[in-house]
């Protein structure tokens, strides 16, 4: 079965520090897997490479079967990007730039992922005056409007409210029952417990652990 | 298929509903022309009427420089807008169509530099109201000219300057000539040069075509036709380029980030130019770290701008030039007060527990500090040669630092994100009255 999201030997060096060091995951399609560790443990610098914002120093990367390293702009056809602090238009409503991001990824159901970022009467106002919270809605609805094969959320939770981030961990969920692979990055345990199938811990830079979720339990001592 | 980026371009710049920010500067340059048009246009007698001769090889030189200036604008203005703008960070999660996308911010670029051509057009004004009117149209059509090239040749020295950045070919000259730079940066860093060497070249030949065309020398009028020629050439790659690069550029971004993050000891990083200045005073600590952190070019450009206005001084050229280009590189160097306003949110404003007044005063004492960079080199220099008669001129630049670290910082306090397009207006104007009274 080729994997939504195949991440081989993944090296990443600053000058003489390794950031990531020889990390190995796969995701599949339908599969959520939770990326989670300490803080500087290497999840955003290998969330960034996955999507195509860094370059690897060594190893293999594919999304949805393209090579990123070679082809960063054809994965991100593939990819759902929420990043940690997501930029936006400030001079666009959420509906305006929802739009916008169906019309350049080719098609997309907007008043879907309006009703998912449930900004409601808001949606017409412009992002400038948004709180974070709406920031991140808008941020969501976006990666989510053209319903990509493979979903990347850095931290992408942070910041809601919890009507919100049940609303939104309820879609993830459906979404991953239709075939679409998911990668959380998150410090909250409790919602990876809800929906992931699968929990990937790094550390210094590696792999600590890949278990499913039933053995959270398990690594919750080495994560805390 | 209509560019969805044209039309989203569009549709900001219809919610933003905001002037359009170059009008001011237009406007300003209407009121500077009488105070600097006698320096400015040297060759334009007070009385009678210019030779020919005079007037062919004076607008030839000014031409040169207000085109090749306009140039340098455009040159760096397309870098910020293509490598650095805010498409980038909005669309690099999502896939975009290099092409279009660049055409759509190559439109943006040239509609917000079009007021820089238009203002040198009427700085020339003078040479047209005095009864020549196709000198002064001459004049025009070279400041076109060079604006527009540079537009073509920008956008294609920026994007090639990603591939210049992963070229094994050229890692050894990089690293030659990047200095303290990640190599990756050096490659962007130049890119600006390169393209003012190439279109500065076509500038300087449509100026002699002026200086010929205006002498009765037909081909003259070709001649300066070629800055544009040069930028359709040059600018024909863009859209190759583009399809190559423009994403690329993103990684490039990344990784000089970076590098610069890896090599920096924490305590190193921490370190700010003049820091010792603000014990006891939050708010000048602060707009300190925002200066050296996030506008460093400011305090490291006012050095090397003094080092060049101090190299004229030392020359025997006339002092009306040094005036010229001292009051302008204060002037330059106190913007750093009104470019504070820009990312300084307002509840920061509030955390440190002062008044507004102390913070305007705070980012003016550091325009005024960076100023030094240009005014200590020129003081040292006219002193030396001069001896105390050179007192009003240092006197006068030091109260000209004030005066534009007050502008910047009041601009700031009032408009923050605009405050620059309050104070390039005034700070022409100002600049504009310096060289009247001292030039």
């Amino acid at each position: 079965m080729t994997m939504a999201i195949s991440v081989d030997g993944l090296v990443k060096t600053y000058g003489r520090l390794r950031a990531v060091d020889g990390i190995s995951f796969s995701v599949a399609p339908g599969e959520f897997v939770g990326l989670v560790g300490p803080n500087g443990a290497g999840k955003s610098t290998t969330i960034k490479i996955l999507t195509g914002q860094l370059s690897a120093t060594e190893g293999e990367v594919r999304v949805h079967d393209v090579d990123v390293v070679a082809d960063p702009a054809g994965a991100r056809s593939a990819i759902g990007y929420v990043p940690e602090f997501p930029t936006l238009y400030e001079y666009l409503s959420a509906r305006e730039m929802i739009t916008f991001v169906t019309e350049i990824r080719g098609g997309g159901d907007l008043e879907w992922a309006l009703e998912v970022a449930g900004l409601g009467t808001h949606a017409d106002r412009l992002i400038r005056e948004y709180s974070q919270g709406m920031r991140r809605k808008t941020a969501l609805a976006c990666a989510l409007v053209a319903k990509p094969p493979v979903l990347v959320l850095d931290e992408a939770l942070n910041g809601l409210d919890p009507s919100s981030t049940a609303r939104v961990i309820r879609v993830l969920d459906a979404l991953r029952k239709e075939g679409t692979a998911v990668l959380l990055s998150t410090h909250v345990l409790d919602t990876l417990e809800k929906v992931a199938d699968r929990i990937v811990l790094l550390k210094e830079g590696r792999v600590d652990a890949d278990v499913p979720i039933a053995d959270l339990g398990q690594i919750r001592d080495r994560l805390l | 298929m209509p560019n969805p980026y044209l039309s989203v371009h569009r549709r900001i710049r219809r919610n933003r509903r905001s002037w359009p920010k170059g009008l001011a500067v237009v406007l300003a340059t209407v009121l500077a022309v009488p105070l600097v048009g006698p320096t400015l246009l040297w060759f334009m007698p007070a009385e009678g009427v210019a030779s020919d001769k005079a007037l062919a090889s004076g607008l030839s030189a000014v031409g040169f420089r207000l085109a090749a200036l306009v140039a340098s604008a455009v040159l760096l203005k397309s870098y910020t807008d293509l490598v650095r703008g805010p498409d980038r960070a909005v669309l690099d999660v999502h896939p975009v169509q290099p092409g279009p996308l660049v055409a759509a911010i190559a439109c943006r670029t040239t509609r917000e530099t079009l007021y820089l051509p238009i203002a040198a057009m009427v700085l020339l004004l003078p040479v047209g109201l005095s009864g020549h009117w196709v000198a002064w149209a001459a004049g025009a059509l070279l400041v076109l000219s060079g604006w527009s090239g540079a537009l073509g040749v920008g956008f294609a020295v920026h994007l090639a300057a990603v591939w210049a950045a992963y070229s094994e070919s050229l890692a050894r000259f990089l690293d030659m000539v990047r200095g303290d730079n990640p190599r990756m940066q050096a490659a962007l860093i130049y890119g600006p040069g390169v393209g003012l060497a190439v279109i500065g070249s076509a500038i300087g030949l449509a100026s002699l075509g002026l200086e010929g065309a205006l002498l009765g020398w037909m081909p003259g009028w070709a001649m300066l036709l070629l800055p544009p020629l040069v930028g359709v050439v040059v600018g024909s790659q863009v859209r190759r380029l583009a399809e190559a690069h423009y994403v690329r550029a993103s990684l490039v971004l990344a990784e000089i980030s970076a590098e610069w993050g890896g090599r920096e000891e924490a305590e190193e990083a921490m370190r700010v130019y003049l820091e010792g200045l603000a014990v006891g005073r939050p708010e000048l600590l602060r707009a300190l770290r925002h200066g050296w952190r996030g506008l460093r070019s400011f305090g490291t450009g006012a050095w090397v701008l003094g080092l060049i206005a101090g190299a004229m001084a030392w020359s025997s050229g006339p002092q009306d030039r040094l005036v010229w280009v001292g009051a302008a590189a204060v002037l330059l160097v106190t913007a750093v007060a009104a470019r504070m306003g820009e990312n300084d949110p307002a509840w920061l404003d509030d955390a440190l527990g002062v008044g507004p007044a102390r913070v305007a005063m705070a980012r003016a004492a550091v325009a005024l500090l960076y100023a030094q960079g240009v005014v200590l080199p020129v003081a040292g220099v006219l002193l030396l040669q001069q001896g105390l008669a050179a007192w009003l001129l240092v006197l006068g630049l030091e109260a000209l630092a004030v005066l534009g670290a007050a502008i910047g910082a009041i601009s700031a306090l009032q408009w923050r994100g605009r405050a620059v397009w309050a104070y390039g207006p005034a700070g022409l104007l100002v600049w504009a009255g310096f060289v009247r009274v001292l030039g």
